[in-house]
């Protein structure tokens, strides 16, 4: 029996869909068979920044509604063999076609097969985070240090409180050294103590991001980007092992090992 | 002498003119007499078969059912009511089925277009977007999200496109991705089509083969005959 993730937030934005794909990824780069869930009916992403848009034939909605049995809305990402799938999210339905007894009952279909499903929650608290949160065993949080985002990662922590999850675990995303260094923004650890959870890791800003989401390859595919590292470590420590934090100081030896290193 | 109705006999059987110029009650009148007239000048036991020609006047559902009350019984019976004209509704239907539905527009991510009929697209489809016709689909543009040709079964309508983006194309219950990959052609800068060939396997072939493998693109006659 598999364990199911929500990735959620609260805020728009802040990188739900691509915490979804790389610590997915990563898993499945260790060996875990993963299933990605799109919960973001309308506006999914998740299939995009995989590169499998154009091989969506059903999605979610057409399972829940009959047209479509499970297997055949699941789409295998051919990069790795066996472990990484999707089940894309409907383009053209209403958050609404789906409710949360539905879910339950999909995500424990999908749980027999997958050691993790990680469910990609869209922003905001109506019925799309009702419904991610109503299947989850665990909830990842993310959050960037901007105060708004923190906000809103507050109230999630307080309405999850009230579930049967344990309390989340926090990602918090999108950190740019000098910013934090210079004290315009929360540092990681004020971040982490305000909101009392627990940190299960942090994801500098890196262009590469955007540039490798474009190409339909999750970034932490190349182990080379910063923004890699921190989900190679997140995926790690979801897996219960204990890999140091990366810290600002850390991250500018290696900037200096890069400069100086054979690669790169 | 008659005015409303005429009787001719037809080796399919009986011919009944209506007259497009009388009055549907004198006519319904006329084939009531025509009726015991007939009966008493056939032998019992023989069977006749009419069909009805109503000329320049299209008849309602009720108005054939009144006239099939009066002829058919276990004797007499109606093959078929043929009309020299149609509504209007009717006309645009088959006006329509018999031209292809010609479009000019982007059809965006969560967008469905919907065509009774043929497709002719002058624009593009984003990722995410999907053109769905009953018949064939031609995309003069761009083809990056679905095209869904024979929507409602129809395995010999086509796509044709320039296929140079990632999309996917259906075919009545097929289903076909077209990416790049290595060793694989389907991609390129040239129009193509797709059809389901006899083997019931999509198919993207190049676009000199279409006339051989579809002979019967073109030549629509929307059904009228
Ligand atoms: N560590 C990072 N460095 C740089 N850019 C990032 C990083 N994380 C996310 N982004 C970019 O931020 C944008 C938003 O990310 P993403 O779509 O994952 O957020 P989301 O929370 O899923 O959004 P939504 O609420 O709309 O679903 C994207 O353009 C993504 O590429
Ligand atoms: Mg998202």
């Amino acid at each position: 029996m598999g364990k199911a993730i929500v990735v959620t937030s609260g805020k728009g934005g802040v990188g739900k869909t691509t915490s979804t794909a790389n610590i997915g990824t990563a898993l499945a780069l260790q060996s875990k068979k993963v299933c990605l869930v799109d919960m973001d009916i309308g506006l999914r992403n998740l299939d995009v920044i995989l590169g499998l848009e154009n091989r969506i034939i059903y999605d979610i909605i057409d399972v829940v509604e009959g047209r479509a049995k499970l297997h055949q809305a699941i789409i295998k990402d051919k990069r790795f063999n066996d472990q990484l799938f999707l089940l894309p999210a409907a383009q053209h339905a209403d958050k609404n076609a789906i409710n949360e007894e539905q879910m339950i009952e999909l995500i424990g279909e999908l749980k027999k097969d997958y050691d993790y499903v990680l469910i990609d929650c869209p922003a905001g608290i109506e019925q799309g985070f009702k419904n991610s949160i109503a299947a989850a065993d665990d909830a990842i949080l993310v959050t960037t240090p901007e105060i708004s985002a923190i906000r809103d990662a507050d109230r999630i922590i307080g309405l999850i409180e009230q579930t049967s999850i344990q309390a989340p675990k926090l990602i918090i995303n999108r950190i740019r050294k000098s910013m934090m260094q210079n004290g315009d923004v929360m540092d990681i650890d004020e971040i982490t103590r305000h909101l009392s959870v627990e940190l299960l890791g942090i994801v500098f800003e890196d262009d590469e991001v955007v540039r490798s989401s474009n190409k339909g390859n999750p970034v932490v595919l190349d182990p080379s980007h910063i923004a890699s590292q921190g989900y190679r470590n997140i995926a790690r420590r979801l897996l219960g092992d204990t890999v140091p934090l990366m810290t600002l100081k850390e991250e500018k030896r290696s900037f200096w090992k890069k400069l100086f290193g054979k690669k790169n | 002498m008659n005015n409303a109705v005429t009787l001719k006999g037809r080796k399919e059987g009986f011919q009944l003119i209506l007259h497009s110029s009388a009055s549907f009650e004198k006519i319904l009148e006329e084939i009531k007499e025509l009726k015991v007239q007939l009966k008493n000048d056939t032998q019992t036991g023989h069977e006749l078969n009419f069909y009805v020609k109503t000329g320049n006047r299209e008849l309602t559902d009720s108005e054939k059912k009144q006239i099939e009350d009066i002829i058919v019984d276990d004797h007499f019976s109606i093959s078929s009511f043929q009309s020299d004209v149609i509504s209007i509704e009717d006309a645009l239907k088959l006006h329509q089925a018999s031209r292809p539905r010609l479009e000019v527009r982007t059809v965006r991510s969560g967008q469905i277009l919907d065509a009774q009929g043929d497709l002719l697209l002058i624009g593009e489809v984003h990722p995410g977007g999907t053109v769905r016709a009953t018949g064939s689909i031609f995309v003069i543009g761009e083809l990056k999200g679905i095209a869904h040709a024979g929507f409602s079964g129809n395995e010999s309508a086509i796509v044709l496109a320039n296929f140079r983006h990632n999309a996917q194309v259906r075919i009545g219950g097929n289903v076909h991705v077209i990416e790049k990959s290595e060793g694989n052609s389907e991609q390129s800068d040239e129009i193509k089509f797709v059809c389901v060939n006899d083997l019931h396997i999509i198919e993207v072939s190049p676009l000199h083969d279409l006339k051989t493998i579809r002979p019967e693109i073109g030549k629509h006659s929307g059904g009228l005959f």
